[in-house]
């Protein structure tokens, strides 16, 4: 998976975090105080204006600290009750229509189905949930303000804060059953959705059989060729059963045995068979015969826990570099390394310790797993059958005692995930020297791993993510259901939005004010980059200069007063921009659909920076709501 | 006049306004019809004569695809935008080599523009060509080749008169399946390849 943004330890995140909040809400706070001043003081007088002010924040205290928790249960009961008089169910029929028209649009036989098959459900998902969310939570108070419902709740001994609380609890309620039943659902049709398995042609099942034959006539094991299964979902796996085994210097043929298919687009199949007893007789007369099954595949719907190491390079000289050698790519995030040089790429891994890598849970070594890509300046030997492929070596070194050995040269494998085990024990060539894992390369928990490519002017390409040990696979449906958590978080938010809005808009502007912070928030990257000057094409004036005169968007502007003014206008639009970005919660960080459809396990720090972060913007919007439906007449 | 009546003429305006604008729409896209025996009925209104003469109705381009259609359907006539959007997602794939969506995003704009010919000249040359060569193993680079040309294959069942994606087929095979650098592993992958060869045996 590419991550091009490390995510920082939460509790280094925190204080920084907690800080920008902090300025913030106060800066916001502080400004709404005064604008509320100003607008008193013109129509009361300086002095009774604060007073109202005061008044105001004294009852806002009171307000928010005794609420009644029975109340706000029933408030929100009574938005649930809203919720499924408004046919909440139609986004549920909705969604189920959109699993059963999937397979129109969704093809099992791509590369990464599991990918497809994830990304879809979750953004489903999320986009239905989100409209729910934003039409139940941005229509509810004004239809009852209109209706004047509303009316016979402000008569009852309720605050306004109990309302507030009530209606982003009701509706919250609403989305998450909904969204738990969408996610039980969804992974079935994911599992469902890649499910296969794959049958053995009768002639390549006869090459099996007849292994056996011969064995049967000549009393002793030989080996079984590797055979290829039918087609399914666009793949086929080679896979050899290999029953051979070795007793008292003898081979043997092993009735009965299980095997794994090879992997192909990133899973395997086990695969069992049985040669049944029969004599050599009965075979003559009746045929070999062979029963076997093929299990469902694995491997593809993992979560993959990494530990992630320091990437830093050499030259072609040996000298440390910040990067590699770029070799053309317009996306930077991959930089390579020449081959048949001293260029390599290091890795630096902390907690490699027994503890962590014990060898009962890794029988064959700790698994390094690799995403290289491979630029080649060359085709290299197209005369063969094969062409052959690029190499890497692999290399482990102690950063403390600078012990080092190369453990093996391996081919590269693109764009699929590469795994190369770690050896506990490694024997030099250059002495002969056994080295120990833990207590040679790794003393202190930390380790090198170094790649370097071997085939002169071919180079390999790689970014800090693409290596890393695999620590152990955590249970995918605890991982799909984190992934989730991210889409409840975003429609938490969108009703917080919404209820807010409601409070002191008519519906329909209370739907697009929602529609403007869900669509400001999905581009709040870009907004940025557009209020800093990072994006060509300037501000919205030089961009509608750019587009009426068809400009393109990197040429100069010309110079004289109407640029000057544009520009100058532009500075302010910008920092109004700006403002507006920052305050926006960034909704495509709470998107976490991209770890579990590439299956990796969502760090449980990110997911409590982002249920902070949501947290974060969800407490000030409440205080905001209250606030603007006491101003409302109904509310008083 | 009370508001009761003038409500009722408001809607009889309405009814007559909308029996006018029918009598003009009648003539102009009244749809063709089949007799009984399949035999051509009647030559239809205006726009029906026109699409037959010019040979543009959905079902003379090519079949009729009925994803095709729910989806275009499904953008309530955004189509174009839908279509833009798709296509900066596939630049932004093919940038990050996420072949994967790649393909898929592919899929979805053939969908949403079925007979744009170019889009299927274009993005088959993208897959057959940029995308195979940044395969390193050569049978994945024949596997992306393919993908290419089974793109131009599908285009044809959408665009059954169009002479220039049969001739990119041919050009395709030709160029990478003939004299590609690694021409002699091509061929022998193509030899093999039943799956291809049984799909367009008709």
């Amino acid at each position: 998976m590419v991550v091009e943004q490390e995510t920082p330890p939460f509790l280094q995140w925190l204080p920084v975090a907690g800080l920008h909040w902090l300025i913030v809400v106060l800066s916001v706070a502080a400004a709404a105080l005064v604008i509320g001043w100003i607008v008193a003081a013109v129509r009361h007088g300086p002095a009774t204006a604060l007073r109202m002010v005061g008044r105001t924040l004294w009852m806002a205290t009171i307000d928010c600290s005794r609420m009644s928790p029975r109340r706000v249960a029933a408030l929100a009961w009574l938005a649930v009750k809203e919720s499924l008089r408004r046919r909440v169910v139609v986004v549920f029929a909705v969604f189920i229509l959109l699993l059963l028209f999937a397979g129109w649009y969704l093809h099992p036989d791509s590369p990464h189905p599991a990918r497809l098959y994830i990304s879809f459900v979750l953004n489903a998902t999320a986009y239905l949930v989100l409209i729910m969310a934003l039409l139940l939570s941005a229509l509810s108070l004004p239809t009852d303000i209109r209706n004047r419902t509303l009316h016979t709740v402000v008569t009852k001994p309720v605050r306004a804060s109990e309302i507030v609380v009530g209606r982003m609890l009701g509706f919250t309620l609403v989305g998450t059953v909904l969204l738990a039943v969408m996610g039980v659902i969804s992974y079935a049709f994911v599992v469902r959705g890649l499910a296969h398995t794959h049958k053995i042609s009768p002639d390549e099942l006869r090459k099996l059989t007849s292994a056996w034959e011969a064995a049967l006539r000549e009393g002793d094991a030989i080996n079984v060729p590797e055979i290829e299964t039918e087609p399914a979902q666009g793949h086929r796996h080679k896979l050899r059963a290999n029953a051979v085994v070795e007793e008292d210097g003898r081979r043997k043929l092993r009735r009965r045995a299980r095997a794994r298919t090879e992997p192909a687009r990133g899973h395997w199949h086990e695969f069992r068979y049985e040669f049944p007893e029969r004599d050599a007789g009965e075979t003559r007369r009746q045929g070999p015969r062979l029963d076997y099954t093929i299990g469902p595949p694995e491997g593809r719907l993992v979560a993959r826990v990494p530990v992630y190491g320091k990437l830093r390079f050499r030259d072609r000289s040996g000298n440390p570099a910040e990067r590699g050698v770029n070799v053309g790519d317009e996306w930077a995030y991959r930089s390579f390394i020449q081959g048949g040089t001293l260029a390599a790429a290091v890795w630096t891994f902390d907690g490699v310790t027994p503890d962590r890598f014990p060898p009962s849970r890794f029988p064959d070594g700790i698994p390094l797993e690799l995403n290289l890509e491979v630029f080649r300046t060359y085709k290299g030997d197209t005369s063969g059958r094969d062409i052959p492929p690029i190499h890497a070596s692999l290399v482990l070194r102690n950063p403390e005692t600078d012990e080092r050995v190369e453990v093996r040269i391996f081919p590269v494998k693109e764009y699929a995930t590469d795994t190369q085990h770690l050896p506990y024990t490694i024997t030099r060539a250059s002495d002969g020297r056994q080295l120990d894992l833990f207590e040679d390369l790794a003393s202190g928990g930390r380790l090198e791993v170094w790649i370097q490519a071997i085939e002169p002017n071919q180079y390999l390409g790689m970014a800090q993510a693409d290596a890393y040990l695999l620590a152990r696979n955590a249970w995918f449906p605890w991982n799909f259901a984190k992934a989730y958590l991210g889409v409840w978080l975003q429609m938490v938010l969108v009703v917080a939005f919404g209820v807010l809005f409601s409070t002191l808009l008519s519906g329909p502007v209370a739907i697009l004010a929602t529609v403007g912070v869900l669509v400001g928030g999905i581009h709040k990257t870009f907004m940025l980059r557009l209020a800093t000057g990072q994006q060509e094409g300037g501000g919205p004036l030089e961009a509608f200069y750019r587009l009426i005169t068809q400009m393109n968007l990197v040429s100069e502007m010309p110079e004289g007063l109407l640029t000057d003014t544009i520009k100058l206008i532009d500075v302010a639009l910008l920092g109004w921009l700006r403002l507006m970005a920052e305050a926006l919660p960034q909704f495509g960080s709470f998107d976490l659909s991209r770890y579990a459809a590439y299956g990796f396990n969502i760090p449980p720090d990110l997911l409590a920076m982002r249920i902070l972060t949501a947290v974060g913007f969800v407490l000030p919007l409440l205080v905001a709501g209250y606030l603007c439906l006491r101003m409302r007449e109904v509310a008083r | 006049m009370n508001a009761r009546k003038k409500s009722f003429y408001r809607k009889v305006i309405y009814v007559v306004a909308m029996a006018a604008l029918l009598l003009v729409l009648f003539p102009l896209s009244r749809p063709a019809t089949n007799d009984a025996r399949g035999d051509r009925g009647s030559a239809g209104g205006v726009l029906a004569q026109m699409r037959a003469e010019n040979g543009l109705s959905q079902a003379q381009l090519g079949e009729v695809d009925p994803t095709g259609e729910a989806i275009k359907l499904a953008t309530l006539g955004m189509r174009g935008i839908a279509a833009n959007l798709l296509w900066e997602k596939a630049i932004e794939y093919k940038k990050k080599k996420d072949w994967t969506n790649l393909a898929a995003t592919l899929n979805q704009i053939i969908k949403l523009q079925p007979n744009f010919i170019e889009v299927w000249k274009h993005q088959a040359w993208n897959l057959s060509y940029n995308v195979s060569v940044e395969f390193d193993d050569y049978r994945d680079r024949y596997a992306w080749v393919m993908r290419g040309i089974n793109f131009l294959i599908d285009g044809i069942k959408w665009n059954e008169r169009e002479p220039r994606l049969w001739s990119d087929i041919g050009w395709f095979i030709s160029q990478k399946i003939g004299r590609a650098d690694e021409h002699k592993q091509f061929r022998r992958l193509f030899r093999e390849d039943d799956e291809f060869h049984q799909r367009n045996a008709k």
